[in-house]
């Protein structure tokens, strides 16, 4: 079995990163050298957030100047079928349309997953302080995936039989984006069930991004995930289904949708770092039922309570689905009221995947 | 040579695309054997560490490559994450992923042939 790649290094803990950003701001050249040096051995968003902030000649207005709240900074690069990142950078923001496909794609898809952030949630970007985002597109030859590399999104162009390009589906840019999101707020190690949230937490933006881009309510919208990513000829709709786990593909060659959609089904293996694409089915479903009872958009309340949820100091790395499911019911209970219809309703979507928060409550004597 | 090829991770679980795939020499094409015998020698496949490429903290979605080559008596497994940088490396995975593709097209097109 693999590390998980999740785990935080304590020797990375030593000197907190707040000082270390302290010194790199302070503008005494050796001490900042020093500290992002030190920044530089940790490849996270928390270190890139310190370099920037340090740059030379920008360190007192660094905030005020490079990162006007609610401002976008996008760049979109090419790595022209190779694997080298971040690759050419051929899209910078405010630039015009270039006509390659892929590139105005993920341009416009950052630029919606940014807005819906901001619009939403008062977000500004991935960590909160207007980290610039940026997209690698062509990675690879006929590469079949996306993936965030824990500083950048990454598409690949598919390969035509299986897949399209995978800057196709507007939810799986807001997918990707939103891994940085969740490992800024909460770092859910990438490793069965909080692996599986944290999956769950990109598909649950992902999706609201499409569907406030489409301006659809609960009830109209599709819950696909991937839409439109599965070539012609292969027997599917997209890669997931939130309100039906388990029945977006069945294909002779790539199979059957494995997701479950009920704790009853709950897959236990060590394949995708222990189910995380599979499990997270289960708290999908339970967003999805959550979401249509409570009705209208659903960013706005049933998105509102999983995003602070999100940001709530008690959900630990390794949190599993339990305690995810009482934290969103507490959550709903300090938005709109203990007894409200959307702390009912969150009840209910955990309650119809098999988690049942109210006795969870009674268990830690938290009736 | 005989090469053991299996991919997971990715975006999504795709069971199909999870199973272990089996290529020997034997069975390609001269053409196709003597590119795979290249693209092993040229990425000193039997001297690469276990592990090929480093997961940044946060790292989502990355596909996984599991690769072990067997020729005559020495035997040489190694695991890769993506992105895997070295450039013989990826061709490698490249020619593997061609494979596997080839053998979707074929059973694609017999399916449409109404064989089994």
């Amino acid at each position: 079995m693999q590390a998980s790649p999740g785990h935080r290094h304590s020797l990375y803990c030593i000197v907190p990163p707040y000082v270390l950003r302290n010194i790199a701001r302070s503008g005494k050249r050796e001490l900042a050298d020093a500290a992002l040096n030190t920044l530089a051995t940790d490849d996270t968003i928390r270190a890139l957030r310190a370099g920037r902030a340090a740059a030379p000649a920008v360190v007192s207005s660094a905030r005020g100047t490079l990162t006007a709240e609610g401002v976008k900074q996008r760049t979109i690069f090419t790595a022209d079928n190779t694997q080298n990142l971040p690759g050419r950078p051929v899209r910078l923001e405010g630039d015009a349309a270039t006509g390659d496909l892929a590139v105005d794609e993920a341009y416009d898809g950052l630029g919606s997953t940014y807005d819906f952030f901001w619009e939403a949630y008062e977000r500004n970007s991935i960590d909160d302080e207007g980290l610039p985002l940026n997209a690698t597109v062509h990675f690879g030859r006929r590469y079949n995936n996306a993936f965030w590399n824990g500083q950048q999104m990454v598409f690949g162009d598919g390969d035509g039989v299986l897949f399209n390009r995978f800057t196709i589906a507007l939810d799986v840019i807001g997918h990707e984006l939103t891994h940085g999101v969740t490992e800024d707020e909460a770092g859910l190690i990438y490793f069965f069930q909080s692996g599986a949230l944290n999956e769950s937490m990109s598909d649950v933006f992902g999706s609201l991004i499409k569907q406030r881009v489409r301006n659809q309510t609960a009830d109209h919208a599709d819950w696909l995930i991937g839409e439109g990513l599965l070539a012609a000829g292969v027997q599917g709709v997209a890669l997931r289904s939130m309100k039906a786990p388990g029945t977006a593909f069945d294909d002779p060659d790539l199979g059957k949708d494995p997701q479950p959609g009920h704790m009853r089904d709950y897959v236990n293996t060590m394949q995708d770092n222990g189910g995380v694409h599979i499990n997270s089915g289960i708290p999908n479903k339970a967003f999805y039922v959550a979401a249509t009872s409570i009705g209208g958009y659903a960013w706005e309340k049933t998105g509102r309570i999983w995003y602070e949820t999100l940001r709530d100091s008690r959900l630990r790395e390794n949190t599993g689905f339990r305690r995810f499911a009482r934290l969103t019911h507490m959550t709903a209970g300090r938005l709109y009221g203990p007894t409200s219809t959307e702390a009912k309703a969150v009840r209910d979507g955990w309650a119809q995947v098999g988690i049942n928060v109210a006795a969870l409550a009674m268990e830690a004597g938290r009736p | 040579m005989r090469i053991e090829y299996r991919k997971e991770g990715g975006i999504a679980h795709l069971p199909g695309l999870a199973k272990p795939l089996t290529i020997d020499t034997a069975e390609l094409t001269p053409e196709q054997a003597a590119e795979l015998e290249r693209l092993v020698e040229q990425s000193a496949f039997f001297s690469l560490p276990a592990t090929v490429g480093r997961l940044k903290r946060g790292a989502a979605d990355y596909q996984e490559y599991h690769i072990q080559v067997t020729e005559g008596d020495r035997s040489h497994a190694v695991q890769v994450v993506d992105p895997a940088g070295a450039e013989a490396v990826a061709a490698l995975i490249d020619f593997l992923d061609d494979r596997q593709r080839e053998a979707i097209i074929k059973s694609r097109a017999a399916r449409q042939r109404g064989e089994p």
